[in-house]
């Protein structure tokens, strides 16, 4: 009876009922649509940047500032902040190899330098990657001219968004072999270093953060940045040079002969023994020598989950079989860094300005009922004489604005959804750069999801809930002596 | 036992800066099964007095018994509940719900209750009631459908349906025509007869009064007369 009542109730008040839903009705298709793209931008973000090059976790060293796959995400003026190096890097390794819910992995340097190529000059993004592992990771690139870096190898891959930026600003297409001129500058001063351009590809879905993206042999980089160096090749110091590390320091100063005489009777062989064998020079020489050296520090490892494998559940796992290595596991989201934050920024500005209609959507369905219950004061007190509780008026008008939001919520919904498939209809293109990063597309093209016309009833519905709150408590402490007053 | 006991009931209305004394210290007892007028002049206190006797006011001093139950001591839900359980109301301008049909409006307070009555029997019950008061051919009419005197005897039937030991009605007849209020009360009449439902109404409707066996008669907020037909004692 009381449901009956309620719909009644709702049919007998038409112009109170239509004002309602077309108020609610309209903040839920604007709530949907707005949702709806954030959401499918989000998935396609998601989807491009962990089969491009995020992963699905990436495990860092843990340091003070936030980082990512990009550098430090907070710029910092007139300060050099180094991406910290993964320590007990083989330990994690091997952790991450045995670990069952892992498909894949490899590993990753970073780096920020200028790029010279064809006279101008870029700020570009390196990554520094483990070319054994690193293109089966990531199967998204797609090679469109030369060849990708093979393990040992010197090179520079540039992606073809990049290719074309240059071509247009130099009116010079890079082609394979283009020598590229890398400098960078850090607490250890400046460094320069030329790598052949072996290799222009594309992602699958490309961002314009993704098209920046340069990716090199990771001992450049390593030499670039300035961080640790090594080798697998079996090289031993004589005696004589190992001697020079346990002796007595100061002997090292107590050494009676001049310099001159040092280097007359050549007593220099031993320091330019050791000297030579560390020299930039001799390294990328070893490098050449020995393709298959891969030693050396890394700044991430990036892992492929298993399909159906949790990939919250995994990281909070993770970190705290890391935290003795003082390593963490984080998500592709932190590891992209600002820009695919970006996302997450727009969808809580956009959620914001629509929680401030609700509020104003709140208040003024609140108002309707509020007037309609006023109106119907004298039926409320006939209820009340007759003998019904305040329970019932509560259950009664909460039921009635239940009824009207939930209805309200599925006809938003409806329209958002008519609107939406219009527009993908249309193929509008999106001209605006960061929309287009944003959907990942050139054409409009936005898939409803389930969860979003599940989150948009649930609003719609907390929205009648809020509206009511107020109206409710007035039916309910309306007296029977009403029915006589106002009935 | 009388099932109503007012004794010593005043009720002061502000008006402003002034009070209005609408009851001045009323007794009154009223007996199971009987049919009861409160008549006297507009202002005598009429409505007040049947407005507290139906829970539906508070009097401002003395004690309202109901049954066995004290009312003064009784929460606002408490008060609800004694309306449903031993109250039925009938309104001067019948205040039927406007959404439910007649049928509906009838079954309304079986429905509101804590005691469910099964269905079946519940809708025999109240096609019963609508026998009794002749609408058993308007069961599906919107309130609005309706002659004032059909609604009136809706609300009749209504006040009945939760089976009360006594129905309050505050000038059923106003809103009606001679001939229709005439078939209103006797209907109220029959019903207390062969049921015996304590019926309390205002009036000053003087065939009301020939037709009751206790008449109370009101002027300025205070008894000046009461007649007890059946045992003929004037007091």
């Amino acid at each position: 009876m009381i449901l009956i009542m309620a719909l009644r109730n709702l049919v007998r008040n038409l112009r109170n009922t239509i004002i309602i839903l077309t108020l609610i009705m309209l903040i839920i298709a604007v709530f949907f649509m707005g949702n709806s793209v954030i959401t499918e931008s989000g998935r396609r973000l998601m989807n491009s940047y962990t089969e491009s090059f995020t992963g699905d976790i990436v495990i860092k060293a843990r340091s003070q500032s936030s980082i990512s796959l990009f550098g430090p995400n907070t710029p910092a003026i007139g300060e050099f902040i180094p991406i910290p190096v993964i320590e007990q890097y083989n330990e994690i390794l091997s952790l991450m190899e045995q670990d069952r819910r892992v498909e894949a992995l490899s590993s990753q340097v970073s780096g920020a330098a200028v790029m010279d190529i064809n006279g101008r000059r870029y700020n570009v993004p390196l990554f520094g990657v483990d070319a054994r592992t690193y293109f089966q990771l990531f199967n998204d690139i797609e090679v469109r001219e030369g060849q990708i870096l093979i393990p040992g190898q010197r090179g520079a891959m540039i992606s073809a968004g990049r290719a074309l930026l240059i071509e247009r600003e130099t009116g010079k297409k890079p082609v394979i072999g283009t020598p590229l001129l890398f400098s960078t500058m850090g607490h250890s001063g400046f460094k320069i270093r030329e790598l052949p351009l072996v290799c222009i590809y594309s992602y699958k879905n490309s961002t314009p953060v993704m098209d920046e993206i340069i990716l090199t042999d990771p001992q450049t980089l390593r030499a670039l940045n300035s961080i640790m160096l090594a080798s697998d090749s079996d090289y031993t110091p004589p005696k004589e040079a190992t001697d020079l590390l346990t002796g007595n320091l100061d002997s090292l100063f107590g050494i009676e002969k001049s310099t001159d005489e040092i280097i007359e009777n050549g007593s220099f062989s031993l320091l330019d023994d050791l000297t030579r064998q560390f020299s930039l020079d001799d390294i990328e020489t070893s490098d050449e020598k020995n393709p298959d050296w891969n030693g050396g520090s890394w700044n991430f490892i990036l892992l492929k989950i298993k399909e159906g494998v949790s990939s919250k559940a995994l990281i909070k796992d993770l970190n705290i079989r890391l935290a003795p290595y003082s390593a963490e596991a984080v998500d592709w989201r932190q590891a992209a860094g600002k820009s695919a934050l970006l996302v997450l920024l727009l969808k809580a500005a956009f959620n914001g300005g629509l929680i401030l209609v609700g509020v104003a959507g709140i208040i003024a369905v609140t108002n309707i009922l509020l007037i309609s219950i006023f109106r119907r004061t004298g039926e409320i007190g006939t209820m009340r004489a007759l003998g019904t509780t305040s329970l019932y008026i509560f259950s009664l008008i909460f039921i009635e604005n239940m009824v009207l939001s939930f209805t309200a919520g599925l006809l938003g919904i409806g329209t958002g959804t008519i609107i939406i498939n219009a527009l993908n209809k249309m193929e509008l293109p999106v001209a605006n750069q960061l929309l287009r990063s944003m959907l990942g597309q050139e054409y409009f093209h936005i898939e409803a999801s389930i969860s979003v016309f599940l989150i948009s009833l649930a609003v719609s519905v907390f929205l009648g809930f809020f509206s009511s709150i107020y109206p409710v408590h007035c039916a309910i402490k309306v007296e029977p002596a009403a029915a006589i007053n106002k009935g | 036992m009388p099932i109503i006991t007012l004794t010593n009931i005043s009720k002061t209305y502000p008006m402003g800066k002034v009070s209005v004394e609408a009851l001045k210290g009323i007794s009154l007892e009223i007996s199971r099964g009987d049919f009861v007028a409160v008549a006297g002049p507009s202002g005598s206190g009429k409505t007040t007095i049947m407005n507290i006797i139906g829970l539906i006011d508070k009097p401002t001093d003395g004690k309202v018994i109901i049954g066995d139950k004290d009312v003064s001591v009784l929460s606002r839900n408490g008060l609800t509940k004694l309306r449903h359980e031993k109250l039925g109301i009938i309104f001067q301008s019948f205040n039927l719900l406007p959404v439910l049909n007649v049928f509906e409006n009838v079954e309304f307070p079986l429905l509101i209750g804590k005691d469910r009555t099964p269905r079946k029997e519940r809708r025999e019950w109240v096609s019963y009631l609508l026998d009794e008061v002749g609408l058993s051919d308007r069961k599906f009419h919107k309130p609005s459908e309706l002659s004032g005197g059909q609604q009136q005897r809706v609300a009749v039937a209504r006040a009945l349906a939760a089976r009360p030991d006594v129905v309050i009605a505050d000038e059923p007849t106003a809103n009606l025509d001679s001939e229709t209020g005439e078939q209103i009360l006797e209907l109220m009449k029959t019903i207390n007869r062969e049921q015996h439902t304590t019926f309390i109404f205002s009036t000053h409707d003087e065939r009301i009064r020939e037709m009751s066996d206790h008449v109370v008669f009101l002027k300025d907020g205070s008894i000046v007369s009461e007649l007890k037909a059946k045992k003929g004692v004037t007091v």
